[in-house]
Protein backbone atom coordinates (compact mmCIF):
# COMPACT_ATOMS: atom_id res chain seq x y z
CA UNK A 1 0.00 0.00 0.00
CA UNK A 2 1.18 3.53 -0.93
CA UNK A 3 0.33 5.89 1.89
CA UNK A 4 1.00 9.88 2.15
CA UNK A 5 1.34 11.78 5.28
CA UNK A 6 -2.21 13.48 6.36
CA UNK A 7 -1.44 17.43 6.46
CA UNK A 8 -4.26 16.83 9.43
CA UNK A 9 -3.02 14.08 11.58
CA UNK A 10 -2.23 16.05 14.62
CA UNK A 11 -6.36 17.35 14.71
CA UNK A 12 -7.92 13.83 14.35
CA UNK A 13 -10.45 12.40 16.78
CA UNK A 14 -12.55 9.58 17.41
CA UNK A 15 -15.69 11.17 15.61
CA UNK A 16 -18.46 10.36 12.87
CA UNK A 17 -19.32 13.24 10.52
CA UNK A 18 -23.48 12.87 9.42
CA UNK A 19 -25.71 15.64 8.06
CA UNK A 20 -29.07 15.77 9.72
CA UNK A 21 -31.29 17.82 8.77
CA UNK A 22 -28.82 19.93 6.51
CA UNK A 23 -26.98 20.37 9.43
CA UNK A 24 -23.80 18.47 9.70
CA UNK A 25 -23.00 16.75 12.90
CA UNK A 26 -19.29 16.15 14.45
CA UNK A 27 -20.46 13.03 16.43
CA UNK A 28 -18.09 11.56 19.43
CA UNK A 29 -18.91 9.84 22.56
CA UNK A 30 -20.36 6.48 23.22
CA UNK A 31 -23.29 4.64 20.61
CA UNK A 32 -22.14 7.45 18.39
CA UNK A 33 -23.27 6.33 15.29
CA UNK A 34 -26.58 4.14 14.66
CA UNK A 35 -29.30 6.58 16.19
CA UNK A 36 -27.26 9.35 14.10
CA UNK A 37 -27.59 6.56 10.47
CA UNK A 38 -30.91 6.72 11.35
CA UNK A 39 -31.90 10.44 12.04
CA UNK A 40 -30.08 10.90 8.41
CA UNK A 41 -32.28 8.27 7.17
CA UNK A 42 -29.53 6.09 6.37
CA UNK A 43 -28.19 8.39 3.57
CA UNK A 44 -24.98 7.46 2.25
CA UNK A 45 -23.98 10.53 0.68
CA UNK A 46 -24.58 12.48 3.92
CA UNK A 47 -22.58 9.97 6.11
CA UNK A 48 -19.01 11.86 5.73
CA UNK A 49 -17.05 10.22 8.09
CA UNK A 50 -17.22 7.47 10.57
CA UNK A 51 -14.55 6.93 13.84
CA UNK A 52 -11.79 8.94 12.64
CA UNK A 53 -12.35 12.84 11.46
CA UNK A 54 -9.83 15.77 11.41
CA UNK A 55 -10.85 18.66 12.25
CA UNK A 56 -9.77 22.18 10.78
CA UNK A 57 -10.40 25.69 10.68
CA UNK A 58 -10.99 28.10 7.68
CA UNK A 59 -12.09 31.41 7.88
CA UNK A 60 -13.53 30.92 11.22
CA UNK A 61 -15.69 28.34 10.49
CA UNK A 62 -15.12 24.75 11.60
CA UNK A 63 -14.43 22.02 8.84
CA UNK A 64 -14.10 18.13 9.47
CA UNK A 65 -13.29 15.35 7.36
CA UNK A 66 -12.14 11.39 7.50
CA UNK A 67 -8.87 10.91 7.88
CA UNK A 68 -6.56 8.02 9.36
CA UNK A 69 -3.36 10.23 9.64
CA UNK A 70 -2.20 9.03 6.07
CA UNK A 71 -3.79 9.20 2.76
CA UNK A 72 -4.01 5.84 0.58
CA UNK A 73 -2.55 6.68 -2.86
CA UNK A 74 -3.51 3.46 -4.43
CA UNK A 75 -7.13 4.97 -4.67
CA UNK A 76 -8.04 7.09 -7.49
CA UNK A 77 -7.38 10.67 -7.10
CA UNK A 78 -10.70 11.95 -7.65
CA UNK A 79 -12.50 8.95 -5.14
CA UNK A 80 -9.45 10.09 -2.53
CA UNK A 81 -10.57 13.65 -3.02
CA UNK A 82 -13.90 13.07 -2.69
CA UNK A 83 -13.56 10.64 0.61
CA UNK A 84 -11.27 13.48 1.89
CA UNK A 85 -13.35 16.38 1.20
CA UNK A 86 -13.68 18.76 4.12
CA UNK A 87 -17.35 19.81 5.20
CA UNK A 88 -18.70 22.73 7.53
CA UNK A 89 -19.36 21.41 10.80
CA UNK A 90 -22.18 23.34 12.65
CA UNK A 91 -22.53 20.83 15.94
CA UNK A 92 -20.27 18.91 18.19
CA UNK A 93 -21.90 16.40 19.90
CA UNK A 94 -20.74 14.13 22.71
CA UNK A 95 -22.78 11.39 23.57
CA UNK A 96 -23.07 10.34 27.19
CA UNK A 97 -22.78 6.87 28.22
CA UNK A 98 -25.54 5.31 30.80
CA UNK A 99 -24.06 6.28 34.00
CA UNK A 100 -22.58 9.64 32.46
CA UNK A 101 -26.65 10.76 31.90
CA UNK A 102 -27.37 10.00 35.39
CA UNK A 103 -24.79 11.95 36.91
CA UNK A 104 -25.66 15.27 34.11
CA UNK A 105 -29.34 14.85 34.34
CA UNK A 106 -29.88 13.34 37.46
CA UNK A 107 -34.01 13.19 38.13
CA UNK A 108 -34.19 15.84 35.08
CA UNK A 109 -36.31 14.97 31.61
CA UNK A 110 -32.53 14.03 29.27
CA UNK A 111 -32.54 15.93 26.57
CA UNK A 112 -29.75 17.77 24.34
CA UNK A 113 -28.12 20.17 26.36
CA UNK A 114 -25.02 22.60 25.35
CA UNK A 115 -21.75 22.46 27.31
CA UNK A 116 -18.48 24.46 27.30
CA UNK A 117 -15.30 23.77 25.64
CA UNK A 118 -13.49 22.80 28.32
CA UNK A 119 -16.00 19.29 28.79
CA UNK A 120 -15.88 18.88 25.24
CA UNK A 121 -12.01 18.89 24.92
CA UNK A 122 -11.54 16.37 27.63
CA UNK A 123 -14.59 14.14 25.31
CA UNK A 124 -12.95 14.67 22.92
CA UNK A 125 -10.06 12.21 24.07
CA UNK A 126 -11.81 10.03 25.94
CA UNK A 127 -11.00 7.27 23.29
CA UNK A 128 -7.15 6.59 22.12
CA UNK A 129 -5.97 8.55 18.59
CA UNK A 130 -7.54 6.91 15.62
CA UNK A 131 -5.48 7.58 13.21
CA UNK A 132 -4.48 4.22 12.75
CA UNK A 133 -2.84 4.53 9.34
CA UNK A 134 -0.37 7.15 11.04
CA UNK A 135 2.20 4.92 12.65
CA UNK A 136 2.82 3.23 9.51
CA UNK A 137 4.28 6.39 7.95
CA UNK A 138 5.26 8.67 10.66
CA UNK A 139 8.33 8.00 12.75
CA UNK A 140 7.85 6.52 16.43
CA UNK A 141 8.65 10.03 18.09
CA UNK A 142 5.93 11.60 16.14
CA UNK A 143 3.18 9.12 16.94
CA UNK A 144 3.98 9.46 20.33
CA UNK A 145 3.27 13.03 19.98
CA UNK A 146 0.05 12.60 18.18
CA UNK A 147 -1.45 10.09 20.69
CA UNK A 148 -0.78 12.34 23.37
CA UNK A 149 -4.02 13.26 25.28
CA UNK A 150 -2.45 16.74 26.80
CA UNK A 151 -1.90 17.96 23.03
CA UNK A 152 -4.89 16.43 21.54
CA UNK A 153 -7.67 18.48 23.95
CA UNK A 154 -5.28 21.42 23.55
CA UNK A 155 -4.99 21.11 19.69
CA UNK A 156 -9.12 20.45 19.87
CA UNK A 157 -9.47 23.59 22.05
CA UNK A 158 -7.47 25.50 19.90
CA UNK A 159 -8.81 24.80 16.62
CA UNK A 160 -12.68 25.47 18.38
CA UNK A 161 -11.90 28.28 20.01
CA UNK A 162 -11.72 29.88 16.53
CA UNK A 163 -14.88 29.16 15.04
CA UNK A 164 -18.03 31.01 14.85
CA UNK A 165 -21.18 29.64 14.52
CA UNK A 166 -20.36 26.38 16.77
CA UNK A 167 -22.70 24.58 18.71
CA UNK A 168 -21.24 22.03 21.59
CA UNK A 169 -23.65 19.71 22.62
CA UNK A 170 -24.55 16.92 24.93
CA UNK A 171 -26.72 13.61 24.06
CA UNK A 172 -28.14 12.01 27.01
CA UNK A 173 -27.94 7.89 26.30
CA UNK A 174 -31.63 6.74 25.70
CA UNK A 175 -33.18 3.26 25.93
CA UNK A 176 -33.67 2.63 22.47
CA UNK A 177 -31.83 3.80 18.86
CA UNK A 178 -34.70 4.87 17.85
CA UNK A 179 -35.58 7.41 20.38
CA UNK A 180 -31.95 8.71 20.34
CA UNK A 181 -32.51 9.41 16.70
CA UNK A 182 -35.32 11.50 17.56
CA UNK A 183 -33.62 13.73 19.98
CA UNK A 184 -31.07 14.68 16.72
CA UNK A 185 -33.98 15.06 14.17
CA UNK A 186 -36.03 17.31 16.47
CA UNK A 187 -32.98 19.58 17.51
CA UNK A 188 -32.71 22.87 16.12
CA UNK B 1 -10.80 1.79 26.10
CA UNK B 2 -9.71 0.30 22.42
CA UNK B 3 -11.78 1.10 19.44
CA UNK B 4 -11.30 -0.80 16.28
CA UNK B 5 -11.34 1.70 13.05
CA UNK B 6 -11.02 -0.26 10.11
CA UNK B 7 -10.40 1.56 6.00
CA UNK B 8 -11.32 -0.58 3.15
CA UNK B 9 -8.38 -1.84 0.62
CA UNK B 10 -10.01 -3.36 -2.26
CA UNK B 11 -13.19 -5.47 -3.14
CA UNK B 12 -13.07 -8.98 -4.26
CA UNK B 13 -16.13 -9.76 -6.89
CA UNK B 14 -18.18 -13.00 -8.23
CA UNK B 15 -18.85 -13.55 -11.90
CA UNK B 16 -21.50 -10.87 -11.87
CA UNK B 17 -19.72 -8.56 -11.28
CA UNK B 18 -21.15 -7.99 -7.41
CA UNK B 19 -18.66 -7.20 -4.89
CA UNK B 20 -18.95 -10.42 -1.62
CA UNK B 21 -15.71 -9.31 0.65
CA UNK B 22 -14.17 -6.60 1.07
CA UNK B 23 -10.15 -6.68 2.71
CA UNK B 24 -9.94 -3.94 5.30
CA UNK B 25 -6.99 -3.12 7.21
CA UNK B 26 -8.00 -2.21 11.01
CA UNK B 27 -5.28 -0.76 13.56
CA UNK B 28 -2.50 -3.91 13.04
CA UNK B 29 -4.06 -6.17 10.89
CA UNK B 30 -5.47 -6.55 7.18
CA UNK B 31 -8.39 -9.12 6.77
CA UNK B 32 -11.81 -9.68 4.97
CA UNK B 33 -15.07 -8.74 5.63
CA UNK B 34 -18.39 -9.47 4.44
CA UNK B 35 -20.20 -6.66 2.50
CA UNK B 36 -23.52 -6.38 4.68
CA UNK B 37 -20.70 -5.68 7.44
CA UNK B 38 -18.78 -3.68 6.06
CA UNK B 39 -21.64 -1.24 4.84
CA UNK B 40 -23.31 -1.65 8.45
CA UNK B 41 -20.09 -0.45 9.91
CA UNK B 42 -19.98 2.76 7.71
CA UNK B 43 -16.20 1.99 6.72
CA UNK B 44 -14.81 4.30 4.35
CA UNK B 45 -13.85 4.33 1.32
CA UNK B 46 -17.85 3.26 -0.05
CA UNK B 47 -17.21 0.01 -1.73
CA UNK B 48 -18.24 1.00 -5.24
CA UNK B 49 -15.28 3.17 -4.78
CA UNK B 50 -12.29 0.27 -4.05
CA UNK B 51 -10.80 -0.71 -7.05
CA UNK B 52 -11.02 -4.66 -7.29
CA UNK B 53 -8.49 -6.65 -6.07
CA UNK B 54 -7.04 -7.33 -9.11
CA UNK B 55 -7.19 -4.08 -9.83
CA UNK B 56 -5.41 -3.26 -6.56
CA UNK B 57 -2.62 -6.44 -7.00
CA UNK B 58 -1.58 -4.93 -10.46
CA UNK B 59 -0.88 -1.37 -8.85
CA UNK B 60 1.42 -2.77 -6.38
Amino acid sequence: MKWEKSPYADSIYYADLFSINDKNWMIMGHGKSEAARIANNKDSTKDFSRDSTAIAIDENALKGRFDLGAINLDLEESKRDDLHKFHKIHYIAYCLSENETKQVFKNKAPSIDECDLELMARGSTVFPYTGIMAKHIFSNEEVNELEDITRRQHRFSEIVSQANDIKLLLVPFMPTVEEKAKLYSEYI
Amino acid sequence: MNKSVYIGIYKEIDSNGKAHSVQVHDNTNSMPLDVETYIKRGIKPNIEDLPIKQEYEGKK
